[in-house]
């Protein structure tokens, strides 16, 4: 969809005509579904945070400045509003007191929350399997600079802009994010896919 | 061996991010180095395998965006058409302010001026709001309408409006919906000597700039990691989920989420 498409619907949604947001709807759902399956581990969650946030979106239009795309701006509503549920539902949920620290060793992580496992229809591979479980285990923040990049396929520059932070950290995030996750799967037993262990050196 | 500079070159290769020079480099690295090599074949697997997870949305998904766009479309017509609709309920009223202060200040009661501007709920030392406090503001402009006035505030006024960044003339930096301050103060105004009914602030110490600021589940006070939550009278915002939502800030902020319920 073009800019001038989009905010053409756009004008015409502020205008009263919700009708009109429906093609917006439909050129950014799988993206931001996509997104919130991954941070949520579910897809009923992922369903309705998907469902919030266009909401949100339509909601809050008024404010949207056509600075960024529709699109950008949406995918930065809709990955705040994911951290926000999973902060929550760390809250309500045992799972793990030590997933906020970076420091923390993953191997305290109690998974034995069925609900939030990865969905079983994708149950396949073993590193599928391993790197949801893996997702899951990663404190929020990373878990979305993972999502971000390898999910919805953001460029460092679209990720920069998301984050509001400079390339060099969106870099040295993007690397402990993933350190984080492999120690996860080394820790978890998986095996690689070349039998390598995951480990680094500090730093 | 030298691994200086190879975290970040390794993530660049494989997300397609570096120079072909830059490729170049990692791969004559990594011909040597074994630590970086399974590092650079562990991170390619799992962009590989997480590209191939994406999924088709469930068909219902956009139909039911499109349900509750409806309602809102609809619920919004009404609203604007005139303000009965809250006179019937318990009044609640959900405010949003966003500033710039950190946690630590906060909690410890110290004052921050530049926090007290953008945000005029928040009393002189922060966490002194209660009811009290509410009701010794003293301003007779703001007395018209309180339906008209919690009719504009609840809804639409509160919606997040993010990246509105400020930097205030001490250099406190601030991050707020302007939109919000001025019904903030309206409806402070409206209720601070009708009310002993205030409720909750919660507060969220934002490091990274995109973090949520969030209504929940109240409790007494709590410290923990970076959010610290504060109950000035005791309330359950859960329970009025119509109001209960959440607003975000723009970048590299703290934040603080004020909530006030008249029961």
């Amino acid at each position: 969809m073009t800019r001038e498409k989009e905010a053409e619907l756009i004008a015409k949604v502020l205008a009263g005509d919700a009708d009109s947001f429906e093609p917006l709807v439909h050129e950014h759902q799988s993206q931001i579904y996509n997104l919130a399956l991954r941070m949520t581990g579910n897809p009923d969650d992922a369903f309705d945070i998907s469902q919030d946030a266009f909401v949100k979106a339509y909601i809050s239009l008024k404010d949207f400045r056509m600075e960024s795309s529709f699109g950008s701006w949406l995918y930065r509503l809709a990955s705040n509003q994911c951290l926000d549920f999973l902060r929550k539902r760390k809250r309500q949920k045992v799972v793990s007191l030590t997933m906020e620290d970076e420091d923390d060793n993953v191997r305290e992580i109690d998974l034995t929350d069925t609900r939030f496992a990865p969905e079983s229809e994708l149950e396949r591979a073993e590193l599928r399997e391993s790197l949801k479980a893996g997702l899951e285990a990663l404190p929020p923040e990373q878990k979305r600079i993972i999502v971000m990049r390898d999910i919805s396929g953001l460029s460092y520059q679209e990720m920069s802009e998301q984050l509001g932070v400079g390339l060099g950290t969106v870099k040295s995030r993007i690397f402990r994010a993933r350190e984080k996750l492999a120690s996860f799967l080394t820790d978890s037993g998986t095996n690689s896919p070349r039998g390598a262990s995951y480990g680094r050196r500090g730093g | 061996m030298k691994c200086e500079g190879m975290n970040e070159l390794i993530c660049m290769v494989v997300d397609g991010e570096a120079t072909p020079e830059e490729e170049a480099e990692l791969r004559e690295h990594i011909a040597s180095c074994e630590e970086c090599r399974a590092l650079f074949e562990a991170f390619s697997a799992f962009s590989d395998t997480l590209g191939e997870m994406t999924v088709e949305p469930p068909e219902l998904l956009a139909k039911g965006i499109m349900y509750k766009i409806g309602l809102e479309s609809a619920r919004n017509r009404k609203r604007f058409s005139g303000f009965g609709r809250f006179t019937g309920l318990a009044a609640v009223i959900l405010i949003v302010a966003v500033i710039g202060i950190s946690i630590p200040k906060f909690v410890g009661g110290t004052g921050n001026k530049s926090a007290a501007e953008a945000a005029p709920a928040e009393a002189e030392n922060g966490l002194l709001m209660t009811s009290d406090s509410f009701a010794e503001k003293e301003d007779e402009s703001m007395r018209s309408g309180e339906d008209m006035a919690l009719g504009s505030t609840c809804y639409p006024a509160a919606a997040p409006a993010p990246n509105h960044e400020y930097t205030s003339d001490d250099g406190t930096y601030l991050t707020g919906f302007s939109a919000v301050t001025e019904p903030l103060q309206k409806v402070i105004d409206e209720l601070k000597d009708e009310t002993d009914k205030y409720s909750v602030i919660y507060l969220y110490n934002s490091h990274d700039g995109t973090s949520p600021v969030s209504v929940s589940k109240i409790d007494p006070i709590r410290q923990e990691n970076e959010e610290t939550w504060y109950t000035l009278m005791s309330a359950d915002v859960d329970k009025n989920d119509e109001f209960s939502d959440t607003y975000y800030t723009g970048a590299d902020s703290d934040a603080v989420l004020i909530v006030v319920i008249r029961e």
